[in-house]
């Protein structure tokens, strides 16, 4: 069974030319804050234009290689719940060494404050071998003042 | 054959936004609201209203922000999220050959 040897998310990750991948601001905590007055609240569906991405880092078994693995990428809400907004499949065949692979996402779900959970799953042949986690804390702050919102 | 909302960005209307069809997702009515008000203010009022879906019930995993972005407006979506490192992290260097740190071993 392939071994999972790394897990990060982050908010970006650049692969040189020689496709090797660097990683910029692992990611920890998401911040959110509401831009609009005229919303009370964020909704429990809130989806933030966040650029972000997971990577992690397989090393096939002897007998794991050239064979075709589905890493499966969910997001767990802090209530439990999974998130329907962000659901990605990422078939790959493991080679010999270590294997690095890159999902990348656009909107990050902010609709409950917490701790939410990136669940990766490790399928072959339909069937799940592995599952791992990554925590993300998200929380809400206040929006700056504007310039124009300054008690004279 | 769909046709994309040009106020919500709902990319499933079964009829062209023109001729008094109704966007099932935000309810514009394509010739009356939008006589005289632009599909950018349009979109601004469903989306401080709540961004609620408007006839009927939404389709499966139907997400308004997701919509919002995907269909190119990421900056109408009404919040903003950045990532960052809570807690102290800790850092240490070890550089070998250089005398700061050796360390033996069977002594």
């Amino acid at each position: 069974m392939p071994k999972l040897i790394s897990l990060l998310v982050c908010e970006k990750i650049i692969v040189s030319k020689d496709e090797t991948p660097t990683l910029v601001n692992v990611v920890q905590t998401v911040k959110t804050t509401l831009v609009t007055p005229q919303l009370s609240e964020v909704p429990s569906d809130a989806v933030a234009p966040l650029g972000w991405a997971i990577f992690t880092i397989w090393e096939p078994d002897e007998s794991d290689i050239d064979k075709e693995f589905h890493q499966k990428s969910q997001i767990i809400m802090p209530d439990g719940a999974p998130s329907s907004a962000v659901q990605a499949d990422l078939p790959f065949i493991l080679k010999k060494g270590l294997n690095f692979n890159y999902v990348n996402i656009f909107g990050f779900p902010v609709g409950q404050e917490g701790v939410l959970r990136i669940r990766i799953s490790l399928e072959s042949n339909g069937k799940t071998i592995s599952e791992h986690f990554y925590p993300v804390r998200v929380e809400r702050t206040l929006p700056s003042p504007s310039p124009n919102s300054a008690v004279n | 054959m769909n046709y994309r909302c040009p106020v919500c960005l709902y990319d499933r209307m079964p009829y062209p936004p023109r001729d008094y069809h109704i966007c099932p997702c935000c309810g514009t009515e394509f010739g009356n609201d939008d006589a005289g008000v632009s599909h950018e203010q349009l979109r601004r009022e469903w989306i401080t209203s709540g961004a609620h879906w408007f006839y009927g019930h939404p389709p499966q995993k139907w997400n308004p922000w997701l919509q919002l972005i995907r269909g190119g407006h990421p900056e109408e979506v009404p919040f903003r999220a950045v990532a960052s490192k809570s807690s102290a992290g800790t850092e240490t260097t070890i550089r070998y050959g250089t005398g700061i740190f050796n360390v033996w071993a069977g002594v």
